[in-house]
């Protein structure tokens, strides 16, 4: 419904490049993978409550969305300068994740 | 819509999309860059930060006298009301114009449970000529925010949609939407933190003391003394200046930035005019202008924008909420505009006023390699320094 396929770009990576994107791909996994424990626990405790368990579900698949999309825009991007990864990697998961998860959306 | 200005720029990449374009940022206050080669705009900004010690939202100056690095839409240009309308008149011939308008479309009313959706919702079951053209799209923080008018609304046999849960990703209704923006805007966007830090009677104090408290340049009052003559009337205190400055130069700021992207941020192209701001309009500001010393009615911070909620008070008779009802910051609509523009992967750098979004393909991942390969279709957007 709302997924969007982005396409991995065929080239090369330097070995800076590759060095930041394994370092982005670190703190991005680590992040989405203390939510995504969160979030099924969650789907436990809200077993008997039909309309939270529905809400914790939907959200576990979108994280699973956005870290499929996220990963793939670290693939793509091109860039070698440390700065753009540290950026881009705060937006991700100091904002973005933030969003995502949170129980007002 | 060739060369289409901006109606908006993500705060997230505006800092780096100015660097990427050459322009020099002299300083940073919250979410604003002052640009060299644009005293006026910088001056704005300093004016800004006066009323906020975090500025955030475009400064898009309505008079056409402090134009900053981005060419951005101004839909309005500012323009000195010079006859009264009563609050009820104001309202009904906005009602009147968004009806015939759109006469054989629906309109879809964005009600959020606050005072300013309330409002509006209010003036077009009271004024709108068939109630049948009307929907309601509202969430289960609306009803949080104002049961009673809820279960009102239940009663009026009027079409309403819960655009909560995944509505909200393709929301692809028919017609036009209206939403209660600028209504912060046009009654001084007076926040509570603002009125409990400095109180009430602060508010009739003179404004070039306090700026001069916050900042002693003889320059910056001088140009502010020059600014504020343009609302053609005598801007004396605390609250005329801070009404002026948000009218004149963040009317569409928060619309642009948070309201629009929620229709803009899905796959089909979404035209921006079929967005409507309730209170951005001649007749509301006919209105206003002539009404800015009733716009705070007492000392409690709940009597900004009384006469809106007395006005409901007519039509529901619910006397608690006219007394009791404070601005409170609806922000769910906020939230799904995020989440939306994540999970669709609809970010963006700039809003056009064609609904053209423009963006680098990887964002959030943004970089001055990637700018280079789109910027060539944007260069119209940015103005020379010292230009203006």
């Amino acid at each position: 419904m709302y997924s969007n396929t982005i396409p991995y770009q065929q080239r090369s990576f330097n070995n800076k490049e590759k060095y930041y994107k394994l370092v982005g791909v670190n703190i991005i996994s680590a992040y989405i993978y203390r939510h995504r424990i969160t979030l099924q626990q969650e789907l436990y405790k809200y077993a008997s409550d039909s309309v939270l368990f529905k809400r914790r579900l939907r959200m576990l698949s979108q994280l699973a969305q956005y870290e499929s999309q996220i990963i793939t825009k670290l693939y793509n991007f091109e860039s070698d300068n440390i700065e753009d990864y540290v950026l881009g990697i705060q937006e991700a998961v100091n904002r973005e994740l933030f969003f995502i998860i949170n129980q007002n959306g | 819509m060739d060369n289409a200005l901006v109606k908006s720029i993500n705060p997230r990449y505006s800092k780096r999309l100015l660097e990427y374009n050459k322009f020099e940022i002299i300083n940073t206050l919250g979410e604003l860059h002052q640009v060299n080669g644009f005293d006026r705009y910088n001056q704005l900004i300093n004016i800004n930060f006066m009323f906020s010690d975090f500025p955030k939202h475009e400064v898009v100056d309505r008079t056409g006298t402090c134009l900053g690095p981005i060419r951005h839409a101004v839909d309005r240009a500012w323009c000195v009301p010079t006859q009264e309308l009563s609050l009820e008149t104001a309202l009904q011939r906005r009602v009147d114009n968004i009806c015939q308008t759109h006469s054989k479309q629906k309109i879809n009313l964005f009600w959020s449970g606050g005072i300013d959706s309330t409002s509006f919702v209010v003036a077009f079951l009271q004024y709108a000529p068939d109630l049948s053209q009307l929907r309601i799209l509202f969430s289960p923080w609306s009803t949080y925010e104002h049961p009673e008018f809820y279960k009102l609304l239940q009663t009026r046999s009027l079409e309403t949609v819960d655009i909560s849960g995944d509505k909200y990703f393709n929301l692809d209704l028919d017609g036009v939407y209206v939403s209660g923006n600028p209504g912060d805007e046009l009654h001084g966007s007076l926040d509570q933190s603002f009125f409990n830090t400095h109180g009430y009677e602060f508010l009739h104090s003179s404004w070039k003391d306090f700026f001069y408290s916050r900042l002693p340049d003889t320059k910056f009052i001088e140009f502010c003394e020059e600014y504020f003559m343009s609302s053609g009337k005598g801007i004396k205190t605390v609250f005329e200046a801070r009404w002026w400055f948000y009218i004149s130069a963040k009317l569409k700021g928060v619309f642009n930035q948070r309201t629009l992207p929620l229709l803009t941020a899905q796959h089909d192209h979404f035209d921006p005019n079929r967005l409507i701001g309730f209170f951005d309009c001649a007749e509301y500001e006919q209105f206003v202008y002539f009404n800015i010393d009733n716009l705070v009615a007492s000392n409690s911070y709940s009597s900004w924008r009384q006469f809106l909620k007395d006005f409901c008070y007519r039509y529901d008779r619910n006397d608690h909420w006219r007394i009791n009802k404070s601005k409170f910051n609806s922000a769910q609509l906020v939230w799904y505009q995020f989440k939306k523009q994540f999970l669709n992967d609809a970010r963006n750098l700039m809003i056009l006023e064609n609904g053209c979004q423009v963006a680098t393909q990887n964002l959030p991942f943004f970089s001055h390699s990637e700018w280079d390969k789109i910027k060539h279709k944007y260069q119209y957007v940015f103005r020379t320094p010292n230009s203006v």
